[in-house]
């Protein structure tokens, strides 16, 4: 049920596989009948998309339902901080503040509780949409690129300043 | 400016504290309450015009570890701080007064500043066999609390105990040992639980409501948003292990050499509201996880009557409504159906993002 982002192409789409991959081989394995698990749910990942040269996404298992953070081949790297630290993520108008995690098999891998446990989810299908409208209300306010402002002339530079003349040659005219 | 209505600046001005750590502490404050660069200067604000707030802090039925807690504050201005700010008239523990001469400083904070001075209250009141299981001054307990409650202008639940009964309201409960919000009914009561509350969190919270005049907000059981709005799990260090399904499985195995998540081992983090794992303990030098030991959810309504520390989590919602997932559907309170998936997840979402200004 992987899927990422069509526009963030296939960096998210490889992070989002293998994530699920992993993430449903521990809910078969460790996480398999404990109480902490609701049986109801699957494991899926949600959005994964690239955002400033990361991918971004959410993991909904049985046990958690986390906004997570990769670093992606070719992309910048995450900031440098050990397993267990707490570091911040620009996303969106916000700022989030992740667990670093190292996900065996695939590396590092910082974290945002959203839910956990998850009692609180009837079934599968409101979890996703749950992670759904998550990620909708993280990207909502993303502020529009604002374009570069215009230089402003420089009304005085240094050289015109020494030389006595108010402008660089092609600017204002110079002081009367 | 008469000496009553001396200000908390002009107090720490005349113990010899600078400036600098004036404003030092006014910053540290306010990013510790999760407020603006702005607020700091309001805070600074306030406490340099506004004549300090009187303080009244009660014992019942505790066992004085908020009042350990909260002297050992790590701020080394806090000391200072919080006891001249809040210009703690009246703590049985830590006042210099005894016998009539305590008694009759109640009297006089409440005639002189009726309707202005918060109420602290560590501990509970028993109310079996008439109140005569905590005897106050001669007097029960129970009956001096609901005197200067009428006269407060809020409350303030230190710890488990007064939030919610903790052990001495521990089944059988032989005492009665009452929450104090059963006994005040007509004035706001903020809980701060935790068995004690972590320092800092209880300076955070006098120094808000003593600043700025109002009550900060609360959560539907009366607990500050700021503090007690995640759960130790949210936040924990060792979070990541449990995501990936590693557990400690015996005090020594490899697990637990390797610092692998506590939950098989009793840890209460899960569902736990509280802020150990981001304020941290002793001045942020660490807290029970990193430790070692599982959360014992101290800070959770009951936490005594919920089985051993050691027991694992069992069934979901364990401090909530009891349902195995046969049981959960959309008619259980709270549960999450596809309906209000976007409302919960907006308020999840508001819960866990930082606006760039309270970024630090």
């Amino acid at each position: 049920m992987g899927e990422a982002d069509a526009a963030s192409g296939p960096a998210a789409a490889a992070v989002s596989a293998t994530i699920e991959r992993l993430f449903r081989a521990i809910a078969d394995g460790p996480m398999r009948d404990l109480p902490i698990a609701h049986p109801g749910l699957r494991v899926e990942t949600v959005g994964f998309r690239i955002d400033d040269g990361r991918a971004v996404g959410i993991v909904v298992t049985p046990w958690c339902l986390n906004l997570v953070f990769a670093a992606v081949p070719g992309g910048p790297p995450l900031p440098l901080a050990p397993v267990g630290a707490t570091v911040v993520h620009a996303l969106g108008d916000g700022a989030y503040e992740a667990v670093v995690g190292d996900l065996a098999g695939f590396g590092r891998l910082d974290a945002v509780s959203l839910f956990s446990p998850m009692d609180v989810f009837a079934d599968a299908d409101s979890a996703r949409a749950t992670a759904e409208a998550a990620l909708e209300a993280i990207f909502a306010a993303d502020p529009v690129p604002q374009p570069e402002p215009p230089a402003r002339p420089s009304a005085l530079d240094r050289r015109a300043l020494l030389f006595g003349r108010r402008a660089a040659p092609g600017g204002e005219a110079p002081c009367p | 400016m008469s000496a009553d209505l001396e200000t908390f600046y002009e107090v720490i001005r005349r113990q010899g504290i600078t400036r600098r750590s004036f404003t030092k502490f006014c910053s540290l404050t306010a990013a510790s309450l999760g407020l603006g660069a702005g607020a700091a200067t309001e805070m600074a604000q306030a406490l340099e015009t506004k004549p300090r707030v009187p303080v009244i802090w009660m014992h019942g039925l505790e066992c004085t570890c908020c009042s350990e807690s909260f002297i050992r504050s790590a701020h080394p201005l806090v000391k200072d701080v919080i006891l001249s700010m809040i210009s703690l008239d009246y703590d049985d523990t830590i006042m210099a007064a005894a016998g009539h001469q305590a008694e009759a400083i109640l009297q006089e904070t409440r005639e002189k500043y009726k309707g202005k001075y918060i109420l602290a209250v560590e501990g509970n009141p028993p109310l079996n066999e008439g109140g005569m299981f905590c005897i106050d001054g001669g007097r029960p307990f129970v009956e001096k609390l609901k005197e200067m409650a009428e006269d407060a202008f809020a409350v303030i639940a230190w710890g488990a105990c007064a939030s919610w009964g903790c052990v001495q309201a521990a089944k059988p409960n032989p005492t009665q040992a009452t929450p104090i919000d059963k006994v005040i009914k007509n004035k706001p009561i903020i809980k701060v639980p935790g068995c004690p509350p972590i320092a800092e969190v209880m300076t955070g919270v006098v120094t808000y409501v003593t600043t700025f005049g109002k009550l900060p907000e609360l959560d539907r059981q009366g607990r500050p948003k700021m503090f007690y709005s995640q759960r130790i799990h949210d936040k924990c260090y060792r979070r990541p292990h449990f995501d990936a399904g590693q557990f400690v499985e015996e005090w020594d195995d490899e697990g637990a050499k390797k610092g692998h998540c506590l939950y098989k081992m009793g840890c209460k983090g899960p569902t736990t509201y509280n802020a150990c794992s981001t304020v941290r303990w002793n001045g942020g030098v660490s807290f029970p996880i990193q430790s070692g030991h599982g959360c014992i959810g101290c800070s959770e309504e009951g936490f005594w009557d919920k089985g051993s520390f050691y027991d694992r989590l069992t069934g979901i919602n364990v401090f909530g409504i009891e349902a195995n997932a046969d049981k959960v559907g959309a008619t259980v309170a709270g549960v999450v159906a596809a309906g209000v998936a976007a409302h919960a997840a907006v308020t999840a979402v508001k819960r866990i993002v930082k606006k760039p200004e309270n970024v630090g």
